[in-house]
């Protein structure tokens, strides 16, 4: 028999200092409901804080809000799954321009800033950037490892 | 909301232990940075960042770390890491620190292999 688990959550936040760290609270919480390991909640914590300070910092949106959707499932036959949604009503970037701009520093160049796209990459199995002169959707999705049965 | 992060420091002669409690953001990178350039200042040339207690960072405090490093190589130091979690390393190899600073799984081995001297 299959007990499925599944959670879905909407939350609308002030763009404030350190609004991450609720935001992290309640990704890592439905992360733990999900089954999923430490260190995949720790990948969905920084990769969530990356989310947030990009849509603080370079939004420069009227509402100064983030809104934010999450979506888990979780049965014994199938992997967890944790989507989060990121999304701000700013001015919105170009993503394939982001992403140029990183191919083309040369290896070992200190370059201090614009690591959030990539930190963002190497912590989801997946994630999709919509953006344009409204605003910007981050979608991350994680997945767990299968639970023994 | 702000969880502040701590700072300790215990001073080894010419080296430095530094404690981090807490989240390394904008705030917390700074607080670090201002501890290293009070120890550079006071003659420290060897500074050992100890992450124990630091369970998330983000890139604009990791972007701050990069910025003690390089100046505290400007004063021909060295900074080196020790006790992070899997992601907070995985992190700091993506924004490419690892190649300017040692990482040492535990404070006991780095302690050993930098030659760090007992307290001052």
């Amino acid at each position: 028999m299959t007990e499925a688990v599944e959670r879905q959550m909407e939350l609308t936040l002030p763009m404030i200092e350190d609004i991450e760290i609720a935001v992290v609270k309640t990704a890592s919480d439905l992360a733990r409901e999900l089954g999923m390991s430490g260190d995949q909640i720790d990948e969905i914590a920084h990769a969530v804080v990356e989310a947030c300070i990009n849509a603080r910092e370079h939004a420069c949106c009227d509402d100064q809000r983030i809104y934010l959707r999450f979506a888990g499932t979780s049965s014994d036959e199938g992997k967890p799954k944790l989507e989060i949604w990121v999304t701000d009503h700013g001015r919105g970037f170009d993503p394939e321009t982001a992403k140029a701009h990183r191919q083309h520093r040369s290896p070992g160049s200190p370059r201090k800033r614009g690591w959030g796209l990539q930190i963002m990459e190497a912590h989801m199995d997946r994630v999709d950037i919509e953006s344009g002169p409204s605003g910007t959707t981050i979608h991350m999705v994680k997945y767990g490892e299968r639970r023994e049965r | 909301m702000t969880e502040d992060l701590k700072v300790a420091v215990q001073r080894r002669g010419d080296a430095a232990i530094l404690y981090t409690k807490g989240y390394i953001n904008n705030l917390g990178g700074e607080e670090i940075a201002n501890r290293a350039y009070e120890l550079m200042d006071d003659g420290v040339r060897m500074l050992l960042l100890n992450l124990r207690e630091t369970k998330i960072v983000n890139s604009i405090g990791i972007s701050i770390l990069i910025e003690v490093i390089e100046k505290m190589a400007e004063r021909d130091g060295k900074i080196a890491f020790c006790c992070l979690t899997p992601v907070i390393q995985k992190t700091f190899q993506i924004m490419g620190l690892a190649q300017y600073a040692q990482i040492f799984t535990d404070e006991e081995n780095a302690v050993r292999e930098l030659n760090l001297t007992a307290s001052a």
